[in-house]
């Protein structure tokens, strides 16, 4: 589109860096306090650590996440497709405030959980995977973000949705958690309804219910050995999904 | 989570088919008025044919999304990603409102234009992208798309973000859009910016700004032998973005 400038200009032309455009395409970020890291140690005694993700760690994400969009049931196609898109878009700096965590067992990838804040009071659940079956390892990831979001990052509400009948049984469902009216508001994954904890109702219920199904609680005092066995991470050579 | 019932039941144990639980995850549909399908000679002769995409033609998109995502340049890779993800999506129902419109030539896969409906006034546009080179096809889509949103479904705004400064250089910059306060309103592809385009304004100046650009308008009478040749669609051997 173009109009005549109605002042003469020095330069008819304007050349701008792409440096001078970022600022308008990738978010500002907010000051987010990083995930200290956690150890829990599961029913069957093995121990995972649950740490941030390092961003060059993104393309060895993104090459799994792959794999899991090829997986022809229980939704994990569409998990799989949008969890490598959000892993890209924190590489890429097009998510907003993400926070991208993991879940590893003497360095194996178990399990992974991601969220973004919306802004300083809402938290927005993206998507928690376990790849390794066992020690109910999807309901620690899950209390991890959660409790990310909302006792470390002080968000006052966690809005989730669920695609597949697993996901919302697990939280959905088993946390009883309320819905807001809808289309009036939308999950911004795909325009779902959104589930919604609030910070009362997890200091209430929520909190205590999961630290009994996980059957024990996050431990922020990481041993030196646990952080080491951890600090790089493989990623499993079955799908166990 | 459990409490005990507040009364007698007679049966303990409820089981629910997951066709119960589907339209809890998956957005009853609006009527939306169908894309009639539409034909653009371009400049060098050939046709291209804008229909909606068939649900059966995903998989083969989907497999095609996943070379571009291997493109390292110009946000590619995410776009790639995204762009999957909402097929995906779409496949699988868990996009609300949804609407997919690819060009071809001769059923050749050209161009791929998506949004979705966030209610009856606001359009979400999703992604364009051209899969061959020159012709002015990502235009084409582009203006495609828009006039399907104001013309025909009726809505009242054009909610857009860009990824990649093309894009934004492009469409953003390009039709002089406006964007609403941030981060008050995020765009649900990863909380960006909303740019966006009011009717009022689409009347106004942008609609003849994308026919400018797109270099012809839309012809709605299309012969039989277009529909025909264009039935069948094929995907591009080569990634050529």
């Amino acid at each position: 589109m173009r109009l005549e400038p109605p002042e003469k200009v020095s330069e008819e032309k304007l050349t701008f860096d792409v440096r001078e455009i970022e600022p308008l395409l990738q978010a500002p970020p907010m000051d987010l306090k990083p995930w200290p890291e956690a150890m829990v140690t599961l029913k069957d005694g093995r121990i995972l650590h649950i740490r941030e993700a390092k961003l060059e760690e993104a393309p060895i994400l993104v090459e799994y996440m792959k794999r899991i969009m090829e997986v022809d049931h229980d939704f994990y196609d569409i998990v799989g497709a949008r969890v490598n898109a959000e892993i890209l878009g924190w590489y890429r700096k097009r998510i907003k405030d993400p926070f991208t965590l993991v879940g590893t067992i003497d360095g194996e990838l178990a399990g992974f959980a991601n969220g973004r804040m919306k802004n300083e009071d809402i938290a927005i659940s993206l998507h928690t995977m376990t790849f390794v079956r066992g020690g109910r390892l999807g309901w620690v990831m899950y209390y991890a973000k959660t409790y990310h979001a909302l006792e470390i990052l002080g968000a006052n509400e966690w809005w989730s949705t669920f695609e597949s009948y697993n996901g919302w049984r697990m939280a959905g469902l088993e946390m009883a958690q309320p819905s807001y009216p809808w289309p009036e508001y939308q999950h911004e994954l795909g325009g779902a309804r959104i589930y919604y904890v609030t910070k009362k109702y997890w200091d209430k219920s929520v909190k205590n219910f999961l630290r009994q199904m996980i059957g024990t609680d996050l431990n922020f005092n990481v041993t030196d050995e646990v952080r080491k066995a951890n600090e790089n991470f493989r990623v499993p050579e079955q799908m166990t999904v | 989570m459990r409490l005990e019932p507040p009364e007698k039941v007679s049966e303990e144990k409820l089981t629910f088919d997951v066709r119960e639980i589907e339209p809890l995850l998956q957005a009853p549909p609006m009527d939306l008025k169908p894309w009639p399908g539409a034909m653009v000679t371009l400049k060098d002769g050939r046709t291209l044919y804008i229909r909606e995409a068939k649900v059966e033609e995903a998989p083969m998109m989907m497999e095609y999304m996943k070379k571009v995502m291997e493109t390292d340049h110009d946000f590619y890779d995410i776009v790639g990603a995204r762009v999957y993800a909402e097929i995906c999506g779409w496949y699988r129902k868990r996009l609300k409102d949804p609407y997919t419109l690819v060009g071809l030539i001769d059923g050749l896969w050209a161009g791929f234009a998506n949004g979705r409906l966030m209610n009856e006034d606001i359009n979400i546009s999703l992604h364009t992208v051209a899969l061959l080179r020159g012709g002015r096809i990502g235009a084409i889509m582009y203006y495609a798309k828009a006039y399907y949103a104001f013309e025909m479904l009726g809505n009242k705004e054009w909610w857009a973000t860009y990824e990649s400064y093309n894009g934004w250089m492009r469409w953003g910059l390009g039709m002089a859009q406006p964007s609403y306060p941030w981060p008050e309103y995020q765009h649900e592809l990863g909380g960006a910016r909303v740019y966006y385009v009011t009717k009022k304004y689409w009347d106004k100046v942008v609609k003849a700004y994308i026919r400018d650009m797109a270099g012809t308008d839309l012809n709605f009478n299309v012969p039989d032998s277009v529909r025909k040749a264009n039935e069948v669609m094929r995907v591009p051997e080569e990634v050529l973005v």
